[in-house]
């Protein structure tokens, strides 16, 4: 099945378009090391390890903890140790930090990283 | 007194009656010029204002409730001291009064600074297209304003309840004010995408939905 994958996510309190750059997309793959599950934003850092076993955390952003909890989360889903691989836009800055749209968990299941609030009113 | 007195005193007393009723009114006195409302002017712009005032402030609230999961294990982190929760009523507090600063008229950045509006496809506005959506309608401004100061105000009960799962709640809304300010003044820019986000996730449902059923049948 193809999955539709949710598009921008979103830093509150900043632009995501300002700090982040869609055609700068980013696929990682590494081992979960620290998960900071709080408002306004979960963050995860991940090591991710180069064909040369170089290794680089990564930190990635993702939505509100409200905003994962509507999208099928729960303060469980991600355990340091996991193997995850996530699909993102990179920082304009050209630091290894990335906003998230979907992460693949070891189950295989992808969850939406629901960056954005989706509260347009 | 004799009978004649009372006589004379009844007809002054009525002459002065007379007069009294049949003279015109003295003139009221002019009233006096209600007291000016004190002048409010701004420190800082409001672009500062938001990165030294109320962002700090909103910190107390959303760094209460934490859960950090490290190799060390779970870390949960909430308010239990006195202390803890004086820190996130004064962050409750100072955002319900201070966001009323943004009705005080400011520049909405430093001088000089366009924020990230210059471009293709700038990210944000400039200051002067923000001033002129304000102008536009200073009602839509002013209830953003008050949208925040009801999360805030939200947050002032918890503290005085003590209610942790509560205060986690409701700093989502806190948030979500902040960003629903943000998206309607600062960078609307986004607001497209996070509708492409809602519409996606749809598709997204449905599809699921249809792969669940074709497999039962």
């Amino acid at each position: 099945m193809t999955l539709l994958l949710a598009a921008a996510a979103f830093l509150a309190h900043h632009s995501f378009a300002a700090d982040f750059d869609t055609t700068r997309r980013v696929t990682l793959t590494g081992r979960v090391t620290k998960i900071e599950w709080m408002n306004p934003h979960v963050h995860a850092y991940i090591d991710v390890k180069d064909e040369r076993g170089m290794v680089t955390n990564w930190t990635l952003e993702m939505g509100s903890p409200n905003g994962l909890k509507e999208k099928g989360w729960t303060r469980k889903s991600l355990k340091v140790g996991d193997l995850v691989t996530i699909d993102g836009s990179r920082a304009k800055d050209g630091s290894n930090i990335a906003n998230v749209r979907s992460i693949v968990l070891p189950s295989g299941a992808r969850l939406l990283a629901a960056s954005s609030q989706g509260n347009t009113s | 007194m004799t009978n004649n007195s009372r006589l004379a005193a009844g007809l002054v007393l009525t002459c002065v009656s007379a007069w009294a009723c049949s003279s015109p009114k003295p003139a009221a006195p002019p009233p006096t010029a209600a007291p000016a409302a004190p002048v409010m002017t701004p420190v800082v712009s409001v672009k500062e204002l938001m990165r030294f005032d109320i962002d700090p402030v909103a910190d107390n609230i959303f760094d209460a409730v934490t859960w950090d999961i490290s190799k060390k294990g779970i870390v949960a982190k909430e308010p239990t001291t006195d202390e803890d929760w004086e820190k996130v009523k004064t962050g409750a507090v100072s955002l319900a009064e201070n966001i009323y600063l943004l009705k005080v008229k400011r520049p909405f950045a430093p001088p000089g600074d366009v924020n990230n509006s210059t471009g293709p496809n700038p990210p944000e506005l400039s200051p002067a297209q923000i001033q002129a959506k304000l102008d536009k309608d200073p009602v839509l401004w002013d209830a953003k304003i008050e949208a925040l100061r009801n999360a805030a105000k939200e947050i002032i009960e918890i503290a005085d309840k003590r209610d942790a799962k509560a205060l986690f709640e409701a700093s989502a809304d806190v948030d979500m004010a902040c960003e629903n300010c943000h998206l309607e003044y600062w960078y609307p820019g986004d607001r497209a995408a996070v509708e492409d986000d809602a519409r996606q996730r749809a598709r997204f449902e449905k599809s699921a939905k249809s792969a669940k059923s074709a497999k039962k049948k």
